[in-house]
């Protein structure tokens, strides 16, 4: 066969109903991405054996592996459709398989709602608090070494690659998951984050955290921001078990 | 959820029960329950050096104070919430080794088989000694015999095989787990190199229990063949009172 086509299977449904596979075939250009794909089914949405169907949907923003959004299962593995490069999928015209994450509902299509993700943010108040809008002066500075260790932990996205990998998040478990391990980590590192170090510190010691990690460390391997997501697990564990252990011989 | 929802699940995440639960559980898997493997496989190690030395090592044991109170209180009891609170922890996760098939994420998967085949073996093998000992049909003393006996058929050597084959792998990486979980070994590097310190914790305990238990079916004609003269010259086996399948 030529390569004048891209094949894309694509699960699709809607919300928690049935799921059925599609398959279309759209034009072949060079330096398409999956996105680019997904534009194409969009423009034609046909299927491969000459079906009308509807344009399939899918979420995605930045186009740059920066946002998150375009997250998806490709050929079975997490991953931003805007960074997985036709060329690499299909180098002889093998057929993209493409799903929604199967850790979230779904919406439609391959859109899913996040809002698990963002509920454990909630919990384990993963930001730096202000206390109002009056001008409180520079904050204080942070040492270089400090700095690269919360650089590379500020990159996440909260794109949902981390959960979907890993095997103890699911419906099963309240596990919330390593990203917000992660992110409280670099927030108990930030000069104001600290300030409310202990309560996130709590928030991990209960139903769903820290403790539900079973190790499997997937979340670092499929992690597309290359972060230590496995070191800030253990960091805290250690941060956790010390405040376990011995924060009540200190404060009541 | 409102954000003032965000500070009462903070408070109401100060019970600790949980993580301090999960602790408890590793910490468990090493101290007893570890240490006791340890003790066991060594124990039983003495095998090799005989009857009167395997009865004599039992026997040492047998004499110890409280024993009654340590075995039930330091073994059997932590044992029990260790498997079933372990089953619990299983029963939570949905392995997904045909998608991502890292080594950790393998082994994240073999604790949990091992975990539950050492449980299954464990009961089993509690039957077939400790119970029938207190339900008066094996004697307490010289279990020397009955071990001889039952592992000189291919089933039982079987099974014993993979119950101290998952055992020690439950216990290895358990050890590794723990490391990790307790906030020992924190580095990418660390994590390595503590791996590769469990696996030869692990291949070397392997290699003393299931060396024992070849002794005990293979000197005695069982699975594995033995040279003629080593039967005959074998220090274990007394013709006389050992039931030998092939003499």
């Amino acid at each position: 066969m030529g390569l004048d086509t891209v094949t894309l299977k694509i699960r699709r449904g809607e919300g928690p109903g049935p799921s059925r596979w599609e398959t279309f075939k759209v034009p072949r250009r060079p330096m398409m991405n999956v996105v680019s794909c997904l534009l194409e089914v969009q423009k034609n949405p046909v299927t491969a054996d000459g079906k009308a169907s509807t344009p399939v949907q899918w979420d995605c923003s930045c186009l740059e592996e920066v946002c998150g959004a375009c997250t998806m299962v490709i050929n079975g593995r997490v991953r931003q459709s805007c960074s997985a490069l036709v060329k690499d999928l299909s180098p002889e015209g093998q057929t993209v398989v493409l799903e929604p994450m199967s850790k979230f509902p779904r919406v439609r299509d391959l859109v899913v709602d996040r809002q698990r993700m963002f509920d454990a943010l909630r919990k384990t108040r993963a930001w730096v608090e202000i206390d109002g809008t009056h001008q409180l002066g520079p904050g204080p500075r942070v040492s270089q070494e400090d700095q690269e260790v919360m650089y590379p932990l500020s990159r996440c996205m909260t794109c949902g690659c981390c959960v979907e990998a890993c095997p103890n998040y699911n419906d099963r478990s309240a596990f919330l998951g390593p990203q917000v391990i992660s992110l409280a980590r670099l927030y108990n590192m930030h000069p104001s984050g600290s300030m409310q170090a202990s309560q996130r510190l709590d928030a991990l010691m209960g139903v769903g955290g820290i403790a539900d990690c079973g190790k499997a460390q997937n979340c670092a391997e499929v992690c597309p921001k290359a972060i230590p997501l496995t070191e800030s697990i253990a960091v805290l564990g250690r941060e956790t078990l010390k405040r376990a252990l011995f924060g009540w011989l200190l404060k009541g | 959820m409102a954000p003032s929802d965000a500070a009462s699940t903070t408070l109401a995440s100060m019970d600790r029960r949980h993580f301090l639960l999960k602790r408890l559980h590793s910490l468990s898997g090493v101290v007893p329950v570890g240490a006791f493997l340890l003790e066991h496989l060594w124990t039983n190690a003495r095998a090799v050096y005989g009857r009167e030395s395997f009865n004599r090592a039992v026997g040492e044991i047998q004499a110890l104070p409280g024993l009654a109170y340590i075995e039930l209180f330091g073994i059997f009891l932590p044992l029990v919430f260790h498997a079933v609170y372990g089953l619990v922890i299983a029963a939570q996760g949905r392995p997904n080794v045909g998608s991502y098939g890292y080594t950790r994420n393998w082994l994240y998967l073999l604790q949990r088989v091992s975990g539950v085949v050492a449980f299954a073996f464990i009961g089993v093998h509690l039957w077939q000694y400790r119970v029938q000992k207190l339900l008066g049909v094996l004697p307490w003393e010289d279990q020397y015999a009955a071990l001889m006996t039952d592992l000189a058929t291919p089933r039982w050597f079987i099974a014993y095989f993979l119950g101290v084959t998952a055992s020690v792998f439950h216990f290895a990486n358990g050890l590794w787990l723990f490391g990790n979980t307790w906030g020992v070994t924190v580095s990418a590097r660390s994590m390595k190199r503590s791996g590769v310190l469990c696996a030869a914790v692990g291949a070397a305990l392997w290699v003393l229990g299931v060396n024992t238990l070849l002794h005990f079916s293979y000197r005695c004609g069982g699975v594995v063949p033995m040279p003629e003269q080593e039967l005959v010259q074998g220090n274990c086996h007394n013709p006389d009172d050992l039931p030998l399948r092939n003499p």
